[in-house]
């Protein structure tokens, strides 16, 4: 699907992680010295932030979109939409938007709605927000995404363990006042390889038995149990390979952009041999991909919004930029914007 | 480039501490596994612009079997 917005702009973005910073020492049973070195080279992560048990993803959320409010990007009464976007929300029932919508202070004319999505959440999420807002006579949406992907993993599986971080980002999303922004965005979706990343049991195709709980060893020796998050890297890998930059390039060329009006490229913090990768395949200067993947590791639909809050100079100073998102479906989508009067805000803890 | 050239190269970038031959099996080495994987995919696609897939993992043994999947063309 391509998508084309005029009038319709990001005008505030907030970002919050958790305080507790978990290094790469914290996996030396997983890992022999040597291989943590190579994966430092190729994956590019040092440190990731995991929140205590005590803190959700709506938790995250939450203290990013009160940053908004707080430094008056917003008021209240303004918010007429508030969509929540995760994989890890507060409760199976309800839907975790809606305890938000009380939690802020929300007014109850307001639509709240849950998105369950992965890597590719904040470009489809940015989808949605911006439909939403075109179709406000005023008023401005809310849009939270929040992951807590350490409560899913076993940190005893190799696979996942150590590329996962948890955050949150708020974005106030409107129509009209930074009115001369236009916004193009497509997005593909591959169903055949749902199973590549999936928590196997704890839905209603397979719900949970005592079995569910049990630790499997897999044949390289990584523990987990099907309440756990599994992925299936080369397969992941191959894709991420094969499918991103040619759909980078057809948004370039629907858009009617030249590659080298893009300022900088926001691709999805997974790993970073693949942005590096994904790079040289596009044949853009490195330096034009930005990373801090380095900080905060793979936070899933997080990642792009952290690190659009780790770049607020640049981005500021930017007229076009590209953002790329990949991941669990297998889904993906990008999106070109201009972020030149988004007020974007340093990522605060909790 | 030269298959010698391509072996050295390679060595080093997986940080191999044996010594790699045509006739080395990857999979064999103790410094084979999935990161190593990567590095090897990044080396390949840097060097001859060949993107191997993880069918072509699965496929290759030896490094002569990798040097015919990229190409005995592009070695001299």
């Amino acid at each position: 699907m391509f998508q084309e917005f005029h009038g319709v702009a990001i005008e505030a973005i907030s970002a919050c992680v958790p305080k507790r910073k978990i290094s790469n020492d914290f996996f030396e049973e997983l890992l022999s010295p040597k291989e943590l070195r190579v994966f430092e080279k190729t994956v590019g992560i040092f440190e990731r932030r995991w929140a205590d048990d005590s803190i959700t993803a709506s938790d995250l959320g939450y203290a990013a979109a009160l940053n908004l409010i707080r430094q008056n990007q917003v008021s209240k009464e303004e918010i007429e939409c508030l969509i929540f976007l995760s994989q890890t929300p507060d409760y199976k029932i309800p839907f975790t938007s809606n305890i938000l919508q009380d939690k802020l202070g929300l007014k109850k004319e307001i639509l709240c709605l849950d998105i369950n999505a992965g890597c590719a959440g904040f470009i489809q999420g940015l989808s949605t927000a911006f439909s939403f807002a075109k179709s406000l006579k005023k008023g401005k949406v809310l849009f939270i995404v929040a992951e807590t992907l350490s409560k899913i993993i076993s940190v005893k599986d190799r696979s996942t363990a150590m590329l996962f971080g948890d955050g949150a980002a708020a974005v106030i999303v409107s129509a009209g006042d930074l009115n001369n922004n236009t916004t193009f965005l497509n997005f593909f979706s591959d169903g055949h390889n749902a199973s590549a990343i999936e928590i196997p049991d704890g839905g209603y195709r397979n719900q949970i038995t005592a079995e569910s709980l049990n630790a499997i060893k897999d044949e390289n020796g990584n523990k987990k149990n099907k309440l756990n998050l599994t992925m299936n890297g080369p397969k992941v890998f191959d894709f991420t390979l094969r499918e991103i930059s040619i759909s980078i390039e057809e948004l370039l060329k629907k858009s009617n952009i030249e590659k080298n009006e893009i300022n900088y490229f926001l691709l999805h913090q997974s790993n970073q041999f693949i942005i590096k990768q994904i790079a040289s395949q596009l044949k853009v200067e490195k330096e034009k991909m930005l990373l801090n993947i380095n900080d905060f590791g793979n936070t899933s639909g997080v990642s792009i919004p952290l690190l659009i809050c780790s770049n607020k100079t640049i981005l500021n100073n930017s007229q076009n930029i590209l953002m790329s998102g990949y991941g669990s479906g297998l889904n993906w989508g990008n999106l070109i914007t201009n972020l030149s009067k988004t007020k974007i805000f340093d990522i605060i803890e909790i | 480039m030269k298959k010698v050239d391509f072996i050295s190269g390679l060595a080093e970038e997986l940080e191999i501490e044996t010594t790699l031959e045509s006739a080395t099996n990857l999979k064999d080495l103790d410094e084979w596994d999935s990161m190593a994987a990567m590095v090897l995919i990044g080396y390949v696609s840097n060097e001859f612009g060949v993107t191997l897939n993880a069918d072509d993992l699965n496929e290759i043994t030896t490094v002569e079997s990798l040097i015919e999947r990229i190409g005995l063309d592009k070695f001299n």
